[in-house]
């Protein structure tokens, strides 16, 4: 596309540049083009053809007037004022898009608005201020207590206090310690690490040197899987901008800080995004988890005082250190503040990205900004936290988002991946998919995990083919609480949670696949596929 | 030591150290709390959640391998939600193992003969799997006492079984993916010939792409076989033998002395070695010859009965008429004209017994064992020091920061030694290396120092120079412990470091290196060996290496040994007791009067004056009539060393041997004399390891198809049909007590007390049906370590630590720095490297070769790119190799394989016996210092045979 | 063979990160080779001080890595949970017939390999493929079928 787009200009001779930017959020309508002439507003285009490319280009940017049969919106102009001169009436600012409406951004502000392959541009809007006033006027101990005093709480899954787990780290005064971040991101159904990274790496760089001086770390990694070249390259990318103008290595700013920091990869493991099981894939192992105690703020990254948090988490931290922690503590719900970061999949009208405060109602995300469910269709379940999260019946639709409500409810809220399933969904087959997904990730080091997800596995795949008895329901609850009780991380004690969800507000669906021989959806009638079994 | 915390475990109150974890405080404790994942000795892996415990006031299960306890701790082990959390998890378990006879109710009262009722396939019975009875999952079933109607879906994996590898076979169907076989492999032997493989549910355990052990990097200590919890990993030899008994004894192949558990069937054979957990020689550990190379016990080609040659022909006879034509002719010999040889895996009893009746029946001195070919080895560390052996414990070496080995291939010779080195060098412990060859090693040096061969003491020079230039000895502790280093220092000054550079190859700052990491260390030790160093080199080596520890400060105290790797199993006891030409038990020469004085009072006899001829001086003696008649206990094949070995016929020179041996052999086929003799499995005595540990062990085993009797019955037998006093021993204990009267070291030794010293580590009144995990623990038996000088005194880990140096202060004797002669010969333009490998020791690899197990190995020579070009032979060639010294144009034919890490102009072979052995390493100059025959590296040339 | 272990030698020295283990080299020889045969193994094993029991425990692990030559072009399917939702059986099903295999794995003529993959990280374009690592989102049993036909043609 960007060649399709280089050549049209080229060919039309015009002066324009071309930045590659990152996601808006609006990833329904990809691939996205917009034209901003200078002085004018951005016009965005959508679901671009190539053949619409060239004409964009050539009636837009050469031309001078926008395509309005394929423009889907616009946003104002750099002056503030809404200067949508010359845009046709029919095209609307995007502000009004029903995704981007509801939306706070922190996290994502300049997601898609600056060109990421480009520090200056990062810090025209603002980049590295905060790290430059941490450096300058702030005591790591502040540093620490601003976080502390906004409430972030760690986006990765467990939301633990992200204040509290710098403490540990600043407690030890080892001469080695780490700063991870966890961009493994194996959940299907979640992408807004990856898409950090690639719409806004220096906020993440930016986010991991404030940790390290918080801390008193003076090394890190960014931890990406293997094959996804986007997030990879944008990393690299913008960690050798960094390093060329001091930003990381020795004596950052001439403050005397000190940070190095590169960018490590995985294989293919979902398991390698478990904080301790990441250290060792960072080390070159096999992402067998670790043990614990000792904790990794004690014993980490090669034996070294080390903390992880994950992208979003650390992609926070530089506004908060910049506008205070109580500003950030107010936004948000209760004990969740700030906002959360959801990648809205599945049965939906929009799919795509939004950042939103904590607190907002389940429904006003999934009806108004995602505008529901599509071809009058009515909305069945939402499964959200991935696929070690929990399914949600649609009359969960009024609770509001927040780590406490969610978990109560039976699910969590997880990396922010919520997936919306349509009244065509069997709840059954929806359970074996991700019980396959669990069972497959699994390490295998530990024997409730290792042995109990194949069990799961096997009994699900049983009652799809209808073949199911009563006992099945009772085996899987010993097999799972069991794993719940006994695994050694979280894959293998929240690896129940989906089934234990789905026989909780679908325990009648079961017992239609198995009493009644029958899959009331009709999923389950139709042959199908099981992609993988890995019980020897 | 911190202090004690207390602990409950089910409301029963503990005491136990902070930093220990709470399965291993239960263990200690004496409670069972079940495992599968654990084990002693390894670092915790939490992965099979059998140990899960509750804590009050604590979340979730932790599992206890991986809890550390904590002050005030309650634990709760027996409740039924945490046995329900392990019931579940047996169950899965069991639904991936053949289970047969798991779900069975009759599993109690099975045997292995008994027809199955239920007709369970073969493969899924535990009655007809060879780790049955001693399968630690079997009895953590019977242990949760489970009922196994299970509705969980039995899935057998149908892996196909490994059993192409030597030694051990493998049946992943049986894998329970504890991984305590990779964990051994890579935490205690530090090999990694074994990984995990896959994930998730076909996670398991295997090698690289699946190859065979032999490519894999293996070393076949049975590590991974020791630890394995089920019948994954089980001994080819003897696979489905059951054990009736268990006895503990030692290992006679080295003198590391590992303490092995012999496992004994009901008809009395040898079934396995198992080696012993509890015991401060090797820690669990053993190595291929420990391990699987005691299958010589059971061989059917033992001598059986006592021989006496008529009309040229051995006849058999009884054993009276044997000793009576014995006593009747050796009388004839008393004197300097009779030689007496023992074994190294003579006991310090029959070694005490052997000097005896040379020096009071027979009146002479004539008295050695036959793999003492190396006294430099330990000579002058007694008279610099006060001893004539090891420093330091063994495994201490992991206390040490820096470690220097010298002229040792310790992984392969005394192999448990290397144990806790690689171990240590994993960790922050630096390691200095000094050998031409690449060796196992080598590959975790720091610093690796090759010196050219011949150059070897004056690389030591150039390092302890190096040392002073650095300014790194330590100067106070000198000045108070030790004489003064004058004539050391004038010496090394001599020194022309850049001549020592150009004549050794090796450059200057690899030896200031080296002499940093020692000298910096806090704590460093030194192990070394003299095998391939020119034998008119050594005792100055020694010195040399003496002069580093001292300078250094490194002598009694942790971390800071000095180690000489001894040869035979027991040739510290031997030199101990006496059993030496010229020393009288407790090291005192036979020509002090006063010593002799005192040995003839005890004796009520008296003991020649003149030193008696050493082993190594045999031959010459026999060959111009000095010695006339000679008696040799065991291991006839020792004699294949130095000049006897060009000529074991000349010993057909002698007017009357006996031979009193296991096997037939060269020595057995000329002597007058045949006599049966037992192994160290069938008899009861100590051995003295190289740490100087006296270790008991007893007889394990019953003969029945020999008439075999150990050297003290023959020699005492012997004696009192000459009228020798002083024989009369009912038992080996009633010997040790005339050991300790006479040897100062050995004062406060007994059996009553090398028994009782033994604490039972694990208490064994549990419960029935016990554990195996508890039932094979027994009772630690750590010996005594010398010098032990009354019946109430301690014994001594460190030597010189608490009473300071015999001598008064130590003796600081100077090297003369100088190179073995290395003028060019044109006809044998290179120097031949020898080495021995672990797989290869005379008789245990021929015992077992015929059978299934052999180790083939195509006999190598390594050679640099550079020499092999200029000698025209390439990868892959088949060369002789002949040297100056051989005879009869006898030669080795090897593989030439190429390698980068051996230096120009020598040619690099490891194999030291066999072909090789018996021509080419013979040397007519005796070592001046020392006055034994030379094992030394030599000339050499190599030609391609088309 | 020379030629591979000069690729695989200048695959592992030619890593930019300051911190290189085994995984990492991994990464890098497969990503030059396309798999890791033997002689990488033992390579890589030598390179990062290790064995290759080592280096197959790591490899055997993270299910990217394959063991044979890659075939001329690579189909991956989605089989992640928004993928699923929004019809990845079906899919995968076509996929499979279209490829002329069973399951993953690769084609005898060495035309295609195929792999199932638990998410592409394009979930909001679901259902997601991709095809020599190029990702496709909101594939039909139709279209996914015409692209491997082209690919096979
Ligand atoms: N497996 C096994 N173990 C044994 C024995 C056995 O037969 N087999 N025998 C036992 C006995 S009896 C003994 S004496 C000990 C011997 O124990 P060692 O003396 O340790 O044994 P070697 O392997 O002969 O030699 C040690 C090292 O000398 C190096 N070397 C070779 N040539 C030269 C040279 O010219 N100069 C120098 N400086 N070094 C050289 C070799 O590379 C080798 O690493 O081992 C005991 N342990
Ligand atoms: N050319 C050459 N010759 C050498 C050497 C060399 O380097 N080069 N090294 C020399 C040295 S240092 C030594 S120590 C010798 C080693 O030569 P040997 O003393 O012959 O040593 P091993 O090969 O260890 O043979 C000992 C045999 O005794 C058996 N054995 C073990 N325990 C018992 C027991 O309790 N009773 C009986 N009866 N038998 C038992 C073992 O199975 C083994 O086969 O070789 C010497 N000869
Ligand atoms: C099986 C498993 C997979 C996980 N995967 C991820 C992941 O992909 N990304 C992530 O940030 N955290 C993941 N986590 C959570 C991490 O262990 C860890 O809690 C988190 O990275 C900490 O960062 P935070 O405090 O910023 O949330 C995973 C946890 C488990 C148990
Ligand atoms: S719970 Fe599962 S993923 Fe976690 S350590 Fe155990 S086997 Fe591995
Ligand atoms: S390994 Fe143990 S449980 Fe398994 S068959 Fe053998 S004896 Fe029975
Ligand atoms: S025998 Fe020893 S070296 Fe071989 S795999 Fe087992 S533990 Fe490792
Ligand atoms: S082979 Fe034995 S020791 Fe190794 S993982 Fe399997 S059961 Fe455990
Ligand atoms: S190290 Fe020595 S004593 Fe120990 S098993 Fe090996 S040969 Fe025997
Ligand atoms: S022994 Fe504790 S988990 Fe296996
Ligand atoms: S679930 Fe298919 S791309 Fe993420
Ligand atoms: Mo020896």
């Amino acid at each position: 596309m960007i060649q399709v787009v280089e050549e049209a200009l080229a060919q039309h001779g015009a002066a324009a540049t071309v930045s590659r930017v990152g996601c808006i959020g609006l990833c329904y309508a990809e691939p996205l083009l917009d034209v901003t002439l200078p002085g004018g507003p951005r016009v965005f285009y959508g679901n671009v053809t190539p053949a619409a490319a060239a004409e964009i280009i050539e009636t837009h940017v050469v031309g001078g007037a926008p395509v309005e049969r394929l423009a889907m919106g616009y946003i104002p102009g750099p002056d503030g004022v809404d200067s949508a001169g010359g845009i046709p009436e029919t095209v609307a600012s995007l502000d009004s898009h029903p995704l981007r409406a509801v939306e706070t951004k922190i996290a994502l502000r300049n997601a898609g608005n600056i060109d990421p392959g480009d520090i200056y541009q990062y810090v025209a809007n603002g980049g590295y201020h905060a790290l430059n006033r941490a450096l300058t006027e702030m005591t790591p101990e502040e540093t620490v207590e601003q976080v502390n005093a906004s409430g972030l709480r760690g986006r990765g899954g467990a939301a633990f206090p992200t204040g509290t787990k710098w403490r540990f780290l600043a407690g030890s005064n080892a001469p080695v310690k780490y700063i991870l971040c966890n961009c493994e991101e194996g959940d299907p159904g979640a992408f807004n690490d990856k898409a950090i990274v690639e719409s806004d790496p220096h906020t993440l760089i930016e986010g991991i040197l404030l940790a390290g001086y918080a801390t008193g770390a003076n090394a890190g990694y960014i931890f990406i899987r293997h094959g996804h070249d986007g997030p990879i390259d944008r990393a690299r990318e913008a960690l050798i901008q960094a390093k060329e103008i001091g930003l990381v290595g020795q004596d950052i700013m001439g403050s005397g800080f000190n940070f190095e920091l590169e960018v490590a990869l995985t294989g293919d493991s979902y398991v390698a995004g478990e904080e301790s099981a990441l250290m060792e894939a960072i080390e070159g192992s096999r992402a067998m988890p670790r043990f614990r105690p000792p904790f990794p703020a004690q014993f980490g990254l090669f034996g070294k005082p080390t903390n992880i948090n994950n992208v979003k988490t650390l992609a926070y931290v530089p506004q908060i250190i910049a506008n205070g922690g109580d500003w950030f503590a107010s936004i948000g719900h209760e004990q969740s503040k700030g906002t959360v970061i959801l990648c809205l999949t599945g049965d939906l009208k929009y799919t795509g990205m939004i950042e939103v405060p904590l607190g907002i109602n389940l429904r006003d995300v999934l009806y108004e900004a995602a505008g529901g469910v599509p071809d009058g269709k009515s909305l069945k379940l939402i499964q959200s936290g991935g696929p070690l999260g929990g399914v949600l019946g649609a009359d969960h639709v009024d609770v509001v988002l927040d780590f406490e409500v969610l978990r109560s409810a039976g699910a969590i809220l997880g990396s922010g991946g919520i997936i919306a399933a349509d009244e065509d969904t069997c709840v059954v087959d929806l359970t074996r998919a991700l019980i396959a997904f669990c069972q497959y990730e699994s390490c295998g080091k530990c024997f409730p995990c290792r042995m109990g997800m194949s069990h799961l596995l096997e009994v699900l795949e049983r009652i799809c083919r209808l073949e199911g008895t009563l006992e099945d329901l009772a085996l899987m609850r010993k097999v799972g609480e069991n794993m719940q009780a006994g695994s050694l991380c979280g894959h293998g004690q929240l690896g129940f949670n989906p089934v234990s969800s789905a026989l909780r507000y679908f325990g009648d669906e079961f017992e239609a696949h198995i009493v009644g021989r029958t899959c009331p959806t009709g999923v389950c009638l139709k042959p199908k596929f099981s992609p993988a079994l890995t019980r020897r | 030591m911190p202090d004690d915390i207390t602990i409950s475990i089910d409301g029963v109150d503990i005491q136990t150290q902070p930093g220990k974890m709470v399965l291993e405080a239960a263990i200690e404790a004496g409670i069972y709390i079940p495992y599968l994942c654990y084990h002693p000795g390894m670092k915790p892996f939490a992965a099979c959640r059998m140990c899960v415990v509750g804590v009050e006031g604590g979340r979730g299960y932790p599992a206890a391998c991986a809890l550390p306890v904590a002050p005030d701790m309650k634990i709760r082990s027996e409740d039924s939600d945490v046995q329900q959390l392990r019931h579940s998890v047996m169950e899965m378990l069991i639904a991936e193992h053949p289970d047969g006879c798991l779900t069975c109710h009759r599993i109690e009262i099975c045997g292995p003969s008994d027809v199955c009722l239920r007709h369970v396939s073969v493969r899924d019975r535990c009655v007809t799997c060879p780790k049955n009875e001693r399968c630690e999952l079997k009895d953590t079933v019977r242990y949760l006492g489970m009922n196994l109607e299970s509705p969980l879906q039995y899935k057998y994996r149908q892996i196909p079984l490994e059993v192409s590898d030597p030694f051990y076979d493998r049946d992943y169907n049986l894998c329970i993916v504890c991984g305590r076989c990779v964990r051994a492999c890579e935490e205690l032997r530090g090999d990694d010939a074994i990984c995990f493989t896959d994930r998730g549910g076909s996670a398991l355990v295997g090698t690289s792409f699946g190859t065979s052990l032999l490519e894999s990097g293996c070393e076949f200590c049975g590590a991974c076989i020791d630890v394995c919890p089920v019948g994954a990993l089980v001994e080819r030899e003897h696979k489905w033998e059951k054990a009736a008994s268990v006895e503990r004894t030692i290992c006679p192949h080295c003198p590391v002395g590992c303490q092995m558990n012999l496992e004994i069937n009901s008809l009395g054979g040898f079934v396995r070695a198992i080696p012993e957990l509890n015991s401060p020689a090797n820690r669990g550990q053993a190595c291929f010859k420990g391990k699987f190379g005691l299958e010589f016990i059971n061989s059917r080609e033992r001598l059986k009965h006592p021989m006496v040659r008529r009309d040229g022909l051995l006849e058999e006879v009884t054993w009276v008429e044997a000793l009576d034509y014995i006593a009747e002719r050796l009388p004839n010999y008393a004197g300097d004209s009779f030689a007496l040889l023992t074994s190294p895996n003579s006991t310090n009893e029959e070694h005490y017994l052997a000097q005896k009746f040379a020096r009071l029946v027979m009146s002479t001195n004539n008295v050695d064992q036959t793999s003492n070919t190396q006294p430099e080895l330990t000579g002058a560390l007694e008279r610099s020091l006060g001893y004539a052996a090891a420093t330091n414990p063994i495994w201490d070496l992991e206390q040490a920061e820096c470690i220097l080995v010298f002229n040792s291939n310790v992984t392969e010779e005394h192999n448990v030694v290397g144990v806790p080195i690689k171990r240590a060098a994993r960790k922050d412990t630096k390691l200095v290396v000094i050998d031409p060859r690449e060796v196992e090693l080598t590959r975790y040096a720091d610093v690796w120092l090759r010196p050219a061969p011949g150059t070897e003491l004056l690389l030591l020079g150039g390092v302890l120079r190096s040392l002073i230039d650095q300014g790194l000895q330590h100067d106070d502790w000198l000045e108070e412990n030790c004489e003064s280093p004058a004539t050391l220092y004038y010496a090394l000054h001599n020194l022309d470091m850049d001549e020592v550079s150009r004549l050794t190859h090796v450059s200057l700052k690899a030896m200031e290196e080296a002499a940093r990491l020692f000298g910096e260390g806090g704590a460093g030790s030194i192990v070394y060996a003299l095998d391939n160093v020119p034998s008119s080199l050594r005792v100055d080596c020694v010195r040399a290496l003496i002069g580093l520890s001292l300078l250094t400060g490194n002598v009694g105290k942790p971390g800071a040994g000095l180690y000489p790797m001894r040869q035979g199993a027991n040739e510290q006891g031997a030199w101990d007791v006496g059993c030496l030409p010229d020393r009288l038990p407790g090291y005192r020469s036979v020509q002090d009067a006063d010593a002799r004085a005192e040995v003839e009072e005890a004796w009520a006899g008296s003991v020649p004056e003149t030193p008696g001829i050493r082993v190594t001086e045999a031959l010459e003696a026999v060959a111009d009539g000095r010695v006339k008649a000679m008696m040799v206990i065991g291991d006839g094949a020792t004699l294949t060393n130095g000049k006897i070995s060009d000529d074991v016929q000349a010993f057909s020179n002698l007017e009357f041997l006996v031979v009193h041996d296991t096997f037939a052999g060269a020595l057995s086929d000329i002597a007058d004399v045949v006599l049966p003799r037992v192994t160290f499995a069938e008899k009861d005595g100590t051995f003295t390891n190289l740490e100087r540990r006296i270790q008991r062990f007893r007889p394990a085993i019953q003969v029945t198809n020999t008439d075999a009797r150990p050297d003290s019955w023959v020699i005492c037998e012997l004696a009192s049909r000459m009228g020798g006093r002083g024989f009369n021993f009912l038992t080996a204990a009633q010997v040790m007590e005339e050991i300790a009267n006479l040897c100062p070291s050995y004062g406060g030794v007994s059996y009553h007390r090398l028994d009782e010293g033994g604490k039972l580590v694990l208490r064994t009144n549990l419960d029935s049906p016990q554990p195996t995990q508890v039932l094979h623990a027994g009772k630690e038996y750590p010996g005594l370590q010398w010098p032990c000088s009354a019946e109430d005194a301690e014994d001594t880990r460190i030597l010189y630590a608490a009473e300071g140096f015999p001598p008064g202060i130590a003796v600081l004797e100077a090297p003369s720095f100088r190179v073995e002669d290395v003028a060019d010969d044109a006809d044998f333009p290179s120097w031949l490297v020898p080495g021995r490998v672990l797989f290869q020791q005379g008789k245990e690899i021929e015992v077992v070769r015929g059978r299934r197990n052999h180790i083939q190995r195509e006999e190598q020579v390594e050679l640099n790119p550079v020499t092999a070009a200029a000698l025209a032979v390439q990868n892959g060639d088949r060369v002789q190799v002949r040297t100056r010294s051989h005879r009869d144009n006898a030669a080795l034919i090897a593989i030439v394989r190429l390698a980068d890490g051996v230096p120009e102009g020598v040619i690099s072979t490891t194999t030291l016996f066999g072909q090789l052995a018996e021509a080419m390493q013979t040397s007519s100059e005796p070592d001046a210092a020392a006055g034994v025959a030379g094992l030394d590296i030599c000339r050499a040339a190599i030609v391609k045979i088309e | 063979m020379e030629g591979l272990a000069q690729r695989i030698s200048q695959a592992m020295l030619g890593q930019e990160q300051a911190t290189i283990t085994i995984l990492s080299t991994l990464l890098a020889v497969q990503d030059e080779l396309g798999y890791l045969a033997k002689e990488a193994i033992e390579l890589v094993a030598g390179f990062t001080d290790s064995t290759i029991n080592d280096v197959w425990a790591v490899a055997s692990f993270y299910p990217n890595f394959r063991f044979e030559p890659p075939c001329l072009h690579q189909v991956e399917v989605c089989w992640g949970a928004s993928c699923h939702l929004v019809g990845a059986m079906p899919l995968m099903e076509a996929v499979m017939e279209a490829c002329e295999l069973e399951s993953e794995g690769d084609r005898e003529d060495g035309r295609l390999s195929l792999r199932f993959n638990t998410c592409l990280g394009a979930c909001a374009h679901a259902p997601v493929i991709a095809i020599d690592h190029h990702l496709m989102g909101r594939q039909t049993p139709e279209t996914a079928r015409e692209r491997i036909g082209g690919l096979l043609r």
